[in-house]
């Protein structure tokens, strides 16, 4: 089920008066109830991906219960190569059929996995929890709560992948405690609806004709192929950035904060910075479970530099079953460790005092950005080579894929993104996730006179977009 | 605690307000924009409206005007059997068809069609969503697909209206640019104005303009004294002379106001000083009851012969009397 759609207003309509009723009953009725709205959301479509949540559920809590009492490594290894395999036999298995045939000389028949929503996010959620429980950063505590933080539906299908330490202390007074906060969570969800179905649904069709262009081995003009780079990065930002804050905002509504996700990316000052502020749950996690364990920083620059290869590695295959994914999240490690390097030169670190030296290092940054999604978005390296040319030659194609009303709209998109503040921002939320006590979350304050009315705008246009029934699924849906 | 309970009731009453406010102007501009009388949109609502119990189905060789009393003639230029089968779904899901002729010829089949966006899809056939039974055509398919476009095109319509207040906007069309839409305004199968693509539409219509801005010092020139002359002589010879302000497309008189040196302006207060000073009845298409969209244009300034016909006893009416 869709956020921008119909069907989900409904559900959701239905869910708060439900929730509103069973809190009523008591705590545990609550999250009862909630996890049953959580496995009809998740179920919507197909029901039987239903028994994934539950049998993954089980075994990792099972798993837990052992770790509490024994902090063995090897039930820990055990437990993490269960959630790794369940998604790599989901995800995966074409992805190494494929390459298994192409370097075997074999024939062995693709099996055609269907991967059931939200997998990728649940594996890293559970893996979390198995290290938190098993370090005693959290208690493992009763199931209920436990497959209320696996199921939550407004995080569950594409994030912000959060930790059960953030949420176990919010579920016991978790609940639809007041109008004011389901009106601030209302406000919420209507701007990021907007920012969806307004703005990332018109640059979809933009980014899908050029590229589909270059797919088919065509050329694109270097105006068109820039102007589809730019709509993509949008595109990817407004998308993902807006379902995010659409959780946010559902969440709140029944009194649990989230974390936020995005902090005005393309305004980082580095690479560096970019990755404090791009899926900042993702790259938090990959820090604290990959990187961190790997050594982090303490063993020198060599291996400094190898462990932030390998973290992105895992980061661009995390996305997908692809070589493209693969050397996206490669491009960003080998940029990522030129950065830090660069950091250390005296010079390069004064040239950023003034405002050319910033534009300067801002400009290269987003550069390496831009063009990293060329191979994010093409289905296959020869696309992302014809996109690429596209750009640095002026070719003579008389196919036109971006036209130029659109490419205003591109240009307004980005001038929003560059000038204008966040939504998380304008909503006061606490971005910085080591700076918000989770054990009792200062939450979102009321929303704004100005932003009410704002939102009220936003929510009747995107309803009227959504009217079309045209609307996109979410970008990371597929992730 | 009061002071905030207060405070939120404000800010519960803004969101339903502007959600309301928001709501009724989408709506209201869906039903009274001009932008919204293109073909597609009146075809549209004909279908809605139409009783096509007795109707006659096919492609411009159909047309739309019934030539058989008590029978709808429901023939959209270039339209697909795939477009037919939408159509006949929908006129006849909840009504019984009585008797139906149905276009039966090769270009159905053609090869034109391949590649062509149909009109009818089952989104824009779907009927409006309603709400308290109040059909809402900002809901509909086409109304929602073009609404956030045609406004944004009317907000700069306004803009550059407001603009060309201090300067001139609209730069005329070069001639290779407009002799090209010209060929392919002729070449298309359009049957009308609003069939053409809009940023074309308004090119020709630039360059039209432009082409029939009087010249400087018209209101002194040897055409204008003949054009007198011509009325004084009709006068002289005992005529009952009518002057009418022959119809221009809405973008016509738009950018008519928005071209270098546009002396519309100067053209229309000669006129009327003229038609009182020799006491003739001055009609302008625009006191006519009639609705000038493009959808009634072949091109800025012709009316297509249907909406001609509907017109000129209009016009006579008005000059001379019923």
């Amino acid at each position: 089920m869709l956020f921008s759609s119909y069907q989900f207003f409904v559900f959701l309509l239905t869910t708060i008066v439900v929730l509103a009723l069973a809190g009523r009953l008591g705590q545990r009725v609550f999250l009862l109830t909630m996890i049953v709205c959580s496995l009809v959301f998740y179920g919507w479509l197909r029901a039987d991906y239903t028994l994934i949540l539950f049998g993954s559920a089980g075994v990792n809590f099972a798993i837990a219960a052992r770790l509490e009492q024994n902090r063995s490594k090897a039930l820990f290894g055990c437990g993490v190569a269960f959630n790794l395999l369940l998604l790599g036999v989901f995800k995966y298995a074409d992805f190494a059929v494929t390459n298994g045939n192409s370097l075997f000389q074999a024939d062995w028949t693709l099996p055609h996995i269907v991967l059931p929503l939200a997998l990728s996010f649940i594996t890293f959620e559970q893996i979390s929890f198995l290290s938190d429980v098993r370090s005693k950063k959290v208690a493992r505590g009763d199931f209920l709560r436990y497959f209320a933080f696996i199921t939550f539906f407004p995080k569950l299908i594409a994030g912000p992948i959060i930790r059960y330490r953030e949420l176990l202390p919010q579920l016991s007074r978790a609940g639809v405690n007041s109008t004011e906060q389901v009106f601030t969570g209302l406000c919420l969800f209507c701007f990021a609806l907007f920012k969806k179905v307004m703005i990332a649904d018109r640059l979809a069709p933009m980014v899908d004709q050029t590229v589909s262009n270059l797919q088919n081995g065509g050329m694109a003009s270097q105006a068109d192929a820039i102007s589809a780079l730019f709509a993509y990065s949008l595109q990817i930002f407004f998308d993902f950035s807006s379902y995010s804050e659409m959780a946010i905002g559902i969440a709140w509504m029944f009194g649990i904060q989230l974390p936020v996700n995005f902090n005005s990316p393309y305004k980082a000052g580095s690479l560096i910075d970019f990755w404090r502020r791009w899926h900042i749950t993702l790259s938090s996690f990959l820090r604290d479970y990959v990187y961190f364990p790997l050594g982090g920083s303490r063993d020198g620059l060599l291996r400094t530099s190898i462990n932030l290869l390998i973290v992105m590695l895992v980061g661009g295959i995390w996305h997908g079953a692809a070589w493209t994914f693969a050397a996206w999240g490669f491009l960003h490690g080998v940029a990522l460790v030129a950065a830090h390097g660069l950091r250390g030169i005296e010079l390069v670190r004064r040239s950023k005092d003034g405002w050319i030296g910033r534009t300067l290092v801002w400009a290269s940054s987003m550069s390496i950005v831009l063009f990293a999604w060329i191979l994010f978005r093409s289905p296959d390296f020869s696309t992302a080579e014809r996109w690429f040319l596209s750009i640095i030659t002026n070719n003579d194609v008389h196919v036109q894929t971006v036209a130029i009303p659109q490419r205003w709209f591109i240009l307004s998109a980005l001038l929003w993104v560059l000038c204008l503040p966040n939504v998380p921002k304008l909503f006061c939320i606490e971005i910085d996730r080591e700076k918000v006590d989770w054990n009792s979350p200062a939450g979102i304050p009321p929303a704004k006179l100005w932003i009410a009315a704002v939102a009220a705008i936003a929510l009747v246009a995107s309803i009227v977009v959504i009217a079309r029934e045209e609307t996109n699924a979410f970008i990371y849906f597929q992730f | 605690m009061r002071l905030s309970i207060s405070n939120f009731s404000l800010r519960l009453s803004i969101f339903v307000g502007v959600l309301i406010a928001s709501a009724t102007f989408l709506e209201a501009y869906c039903r009274l924009s001009n932008r919204f009388n293109d073909f597609s949109f009146s075809y549209l609502r004909m279908i809605a409206e139409v009783d096509a119990s007795k109707a006659v189905l096919g492609d411009s060789h159909v047309g739309l005007t019934s030539y058989i009393p008590h029978y709808t003639f429901l023939g959209q230029p270039g339209q697909q059997p795939g477009e037919l089968l939408l159509l006949v779904r929908s006129l006849y899901a909840h009504r019984r068809p009585e008797r139906v002729i149905v276009e039966a010829a090769p270009q159905w089949f053609g090869e034109y069609h391949i590649g062509r966006r149909p009109l009818l899809t089952s989104a824009a056939l779907a009927p409006p969503k309603s709400l308290f039974g109040v059909h809402f055509l900002a809901l509909s398919g086409p109304y929602s697909g073009a609404l956030f476009d045609n406004l944004w095109a009317d907000l700069r319509s306004v803009v550059a209206a407001a603009l060309t207040a201090a300067r001139a906007s609209v730069p005329r069309p070069t001639p290779e640019i407009f002799k090209q839409f010209i060929r392919e305004w002729e070449q298309s199968s359009s049957s009308n104005w609003s069939q053409f693509p809009l940023d074309k539409r308004q090119v020709l219509t630039a360059g039209r303009v432009y082409q029939q801005n009087p010249i400087e010092g018209f209101e002194t020139s040897e055409p204008l004294h003949a054009f007198e002359n011509a009325i004084t002589f009709l006068i002289a010879r005992g005529a009952e002379v009518c002057m009418f302000r022959t119809p221009v497309s809405t973008d016509y008189l738009r950018i008519a106001n928005q071209i270098k040196d546009s002396r519309y302006a100067a053209f229309d207060t000669y006129v009327k000083a003229f038609a009182a000073s020799k006491k003739l009845k001055l009609i302008d298409f625009r006191s006519l009851s009639f609705s000038f969209d493009d959808s009634k244009f072949s091109n800025a300034d012709h009316l297509t012969s249907s909406a001609a016909d509907a017109v000129w006893p209009l016009v006579a009416d008005a000059c001379f009397g019923p």
